[in-house]
């Protein structure tokens, strides 16, 4: 007897059924069921394994996401059919997500910002927002409300500015904020070993409601120290050591705010502050290796091409 | 009329005072809008020091002084109000013009009560001191490490009352009748400042008050010998959060 029509229509499903009897025109019913339970039926059932969540890779942490998305988009629903005992489920959602193509760029996963050198994923939000917000940081200035004991060493009448002392002494939020700058400071000038707790003061200048630039003094117990000579771009060392007073480990002011004889006032408040009764000269300052841009204040500053500077790493304390 | 308080900073103000109190018993205290200065001096018959103590402004969360003030402390009375301020309590000393008392009010921090204590005036003795030139730059400085220092004059006190210094551009030599300790720049013992080869600079001070500048070296990280040609030398050790302490021998 011929086969209902429906028979051959069933409904779909992932797993193959190769023991489906086929559709024979059988005349006789009975013989079709004996011959059904004579066969060995085995149904191999496949299940489809959850989609997995790591699928993205082992290093899925904040700071360096993947910017592709899964394709199996996890949270869509999956619709269930059951067919002869078995489930099976089946992705019938597309994800949407925006896919991008590793076609072999430089900086696919990794994007340098050339102004503050940060290295950011391009695609993730949160990424771009750590970068945005250090991004502002460097380029304007940390904002800074200002402290209720603030020592302030020098305001220059025009500005509006001020610059302020910070020791070891001070409390705890003075100095964190202090090393909130230096580390800003220290992607631009590659230096490590940067422990605020071993300087002996830190001069910031403030703006009204931003803080601009910071210097870190050290008074270095002299000694050590070798002349220099500029000569077009190079630096040239005296083979003579000659003492110093006081030594500059860094002084550092945000790009927005350079060439505003700013860094020129932190040195003339350092010399003035070192010690009560006494300004340093000019040529009593020594500095640690020095940019380009460095070199230029430098020379300014001291009015010739021969300065004083030290090794830190020589510094025994 | 005026207003200095310290918030967290009384312990401060207390430990810088305290050297003083071997100095004298008088002192004279001079408030104005920038600074507050204690000065005390020694028994001028015995030895000519004298001790100031320089506060900034920003060393007080706030400081108000309607017009300069001067007044005479006992300053026993004074290191006794400041000590009944615990170390973490705000300290608030103030004055009127017409009163001759000072008042102290502490706060503690943790339990907000309050204490209240005052110090009378005491009367201006005739043979007030002269203020010193402050803000005066010196020619030439020699920074010790205060530990240092410490050591050096209990040991040359065994020798002598009085210390001579003289100082090239790499050494200082300390000597007490025969003894001498010398210092050098490139083993990192010292810092000079301002003297060169050819001028080499001498000053000499006295260790009669021995005990007060050992006080005094034990707040500061370093100390600084200041000379000038003209003046009398200066010993400063800067007291960090609250000021400077300076000594100038005559």
């Amino acid at each position: 007897m011929q086969s209902k029509i429906s028979a051959f229509f069933k409904p779909s499903s992932v797993s193959p059924k190769p023991s489906d009897p086929p559709p024979i025109f059988n005349d006789d019913d009975e013989e079709l069921s004996v011959w059904e339970k004579k066969q060995h039926q085995s149904f191999s059932t496949y299940k489809r394994r959850a989609p997995n969540p790591q699928r993205g890779g082992s290093d899925y942490s904040s700071d360096n996401q993947l910017a592709k998305k899964p394709i199996s988009d996890d949270n869509s629903p999956k619709p269930e059919s059951t067919l002869l005992g078995k489930t099976v489920t089946k992705n019938k959602k597309r994800s949407y997500a925006q896919l991008h193509l590793d076609l072999g760029q430089s900086d696919f996963l990794l994007h340098t910002c050339s102004v503050c050198g940060v290295m950011y994923v391009t695609g993730d939000e949160e990424d771009e927002k750590a970068h945005k917000g250090f991004h502002n940081d460097y380029t304007r200035g940390i904002q800074f409300k200002g402290w209720s004991n603030e020592r302030v060493v020098h305001a220059p009448k025009v500005g509006g500015g001020r610059i302020l002392l910070v020791l070891d002494c001070d409390p705890p939020a003075q100095r964190n904020k202090v090393e909130n700058v230096v580390r800003m400071m220290e992607t631009e000038f590659a230096m490590g070993g940067f422990c605020p707790s071993c300087l002996r003061c830190i001069c910031l200048f403030c703006l009204p409601g931003l803080l601009a630039v910071w210097e870190v003094i050290r008074k270095a117990p002299a000694a050590r120290e070798a002349s220099n000579e500029h000569l077009n771009g190079a630096t040239l060392y005296e083979k003579e050591a000659v003492p110093a007073v006081c030594g500059i480990r860094a002084i550092w002011v945000t790009p927005a705010n350079r060439r505003k004889h700013i860094a020129t006032q932190l040195l003339d408040a350092l010399r003035k502050s070192f010690c009560m009764g006494f300004v340093l000269e000019r040529s009593q300052l020594a500095f640690s290796q020095l940019t380009s841009a460095g070199k230029a204040l430098v020379s300014n500053y001291i009015g010739s091409g021969h300065f004083l500077v030290y090794n830190t790493n020589n510094m025994n304390s | 009329m005026f207003e200095l308080r310290l918030n967290q900073g009384a312990v401060l103000l207390r430990k810088a005072v305290a050297p003083l109190v071997d100095l004298a018993n008088y002192a004279d205290v001079e408030i104005t809008p920038e600074e507050v200065i204690v000065l005390t001096s020694g028994n001028p018959t015995i030895s000519e020091v004298l001790a100031l103590l320089r506060i900034p402004d920003s060393t007080f969360i706030h400081l108000r002084c309607d017009d300069p003030r001067s007044f005479v402390l006992n300053l026993g009375g004074l290191y006794f109000n400041l000590n009944r301020a615990g170390d973490d309590d705000e300290l608030t000393i103030h004055g009127d013009d017409g009163d001759d008392l000072i008042g102290f009010v502490t706060v503690n921090s943790r339990t907000q009560e309050f204490g209240f204590s005052e110090l009378s005036l005491a009367e201006a003795y005739p043979d007030l001191m002269d203020l010193p030139e402050l803000d005066y730059e010196y020619q030439a400085i020699v920074g010790i490490p205060s530990q240092e220092f410490r050591h050096l004059i209990m040991h040359l006190h065994y020798f002598g009352q009085t210390v001579s210094v003289s100082v090239t551009d790499t050494e200082i030599k300390f000597s007490a009748v025969n003894e001498e300790v010398i210092y050098r720049t490139e083993l990192g013992e010292c810092i000079i400042g301002g003297v060169q080869l050819e001028h080499p600079v001498f000053l000499i001070f006295s260790l009669h008050y021995m005990s007060v500048i050992l006080n005094a070296c034990l707040l500061s990280n370093m100390v600084w010998l200041l000379q000038s040609d003209d003046l009398p030398p200066m010993l400063n050790c800067p007291v960090g959060a609250i000021g400077n302490l300076m000594f100038y021998f005559n």
